[in-house]
């Protein structure tokens, strides 16, 4: 997940801080800033509470969220839960590998069990989202 | 299903909690929101036998509902640990269940058991930043119907599935109106709290014609997998 800022003009016009470090929801989702936009995942603490994943539901290429709205399912052996958009944008690739194996969410939250890849359309709501220690802290409140 | 799904976005995601007790005009299938209509359930003996068929939006395994009292609560608030809230939505049964001198008791995930026996099942859903828990709590079992209109690879596993069944799950022995006044008073118990009765608004309904309309009515809704 290399930074080739040049290349690209949204990265050119992204404000550094939100490109520069993973970046979460108080829906414990993760953002990571791509070449071509954004990565989408749910964090450790997410996967820990849902147990086994047995199935996701993808958006389809192509299709534009609002803020919060809900993209992606995930079912898992406790309970089935939304995937939200973390920003306004349109979603450009999605991690097909979860079909044939949803356990790819618990292995490798950060990683191989990424959800969707994204174009935002705006850059403040990316500066806006958790930074890490506030993400700690979020998860640390909810650990008590 | 689709008051459910009404309550869910009209009261949960605006921070309510709503317990709603219903039962079935005619004995009903439900499908998990993943599940395969045709992996779990014989449509042609359904149809024969008049059971609908339809898909939650809770996740789980198929059950068919007839001899039983079925809830659904949402909630705007709740604890963001999964098991947390099964027990803590599954103690409104256990304490109503003991309202009517029964000694139930919470089993891990999802089910309230008596004597071991489960008597309660539940499936949940977080969407729109709000929880929808589905439960039912059986009355009565008839096993040998139930494996007659859900899918059971052979006739030998059947009889399997039919004696395991009948040896892991039983009905609570109680009338409708019974158990539902004692889970009200469960609910209660549970949450501390008193319940005020309320009703669909005009605008509930009109809502719930059109997710009825726009989903569970739709062959398309039950059939898409």
């Amino acid at each position: 997940m290399g930074l080739s800022a040049t290349e690209n003009s949204f990265l050119k016009k992204m404000p550094k801080s939100a490109l520069l470090a993973r970046r979460y929801t108080e829906e414990h989702e993760w953002v990571d800033a791509i070449d071509d936009g954004i990565i989408v995942g749910i964090t450790e603490f997410a996967q820990d509470q849902l147990g086994d994943v047995v199935s996701v539901e993808l958006p389809e290429v192509g299709v534009s969220y609002r803020h919060n709205d809900a993209m992606a399912i995930i079912d898992s052996v406790k309970t089935s839960t939304d995937v939200y958009s973390p920003v306004d944008g349109r979603v450009t690739h999605v991690n097909e590998n979860l079909l044939s194996q949803p356990e790819l969410i618990n292995k490798s939250p950060y990683q191989d069990g990424w959800i969707v890849k994204m174009v935002p359309e705006n850059r403040a709501q990316l500066d806006s989202m958790l930074t890490q220690d506030q993400y700690d802290e979020l998860v640390g409140s909810a650990e008590k | 299903m689709a008051v459910d799904e009404c309550l869910l976005y009209r009261y949960g995601a605006a921070g309510d909690t709503v317990l709603r007790i219903y039962g079935w005009s005619r004995p009903c299938i439900t499908i998990g929101y993943f599940q395969g209509v045709r992996e779990e359930v014989n449509l042609e003996r359904c149809e024969h036998s008049r059971v609908d068929v339809v898909r939650r939006i809770t996740g789980g395994g198929a059950v068919f509902h007839d001899m039983e009292v079925t809830y659904s609560l949402v909630a705007g608030r709740f604890p963001l640990d999964i098991m947390a809230s099964y027990r803590s939505i599954c103690d409104m049964v256990v304490l109503g269940l003991g309202r009517m001198g029964l000694d139930a008791s919470f089993s891990p995930l999802n089910d309230v058991t008596i004597n071991g026996k489960k008597v309660c099942g539940n499936a949940q859903t977080r969407k729109g930043g709000a929880l929808l828990q589905h439960g039912t709590i059986l009355l009565d079992v008839d096993v040998k119907k139930m494996f007659s209109l859900l899918n059971v690879p052979t006739a030998k596993i059947r009889d399997k599935a039919i004696a395991d069944v009948k040896e892991r799950v039983a009905g609570i022995g109680r009338t409708f109106e019974q158990t539902a006044e004692a889970l009200k008073g469960g609910a209660q118990d549970a949450f501390g709290c008193e319940l005020d009765a309320m009703s669909l608004s005009r605008e509930d309904i009109a809502e719930c014609r059109r997710i009825m309309a726009a989903r569970y009515s739709q062959e398309s809704w039950t059939h898409r997998r």
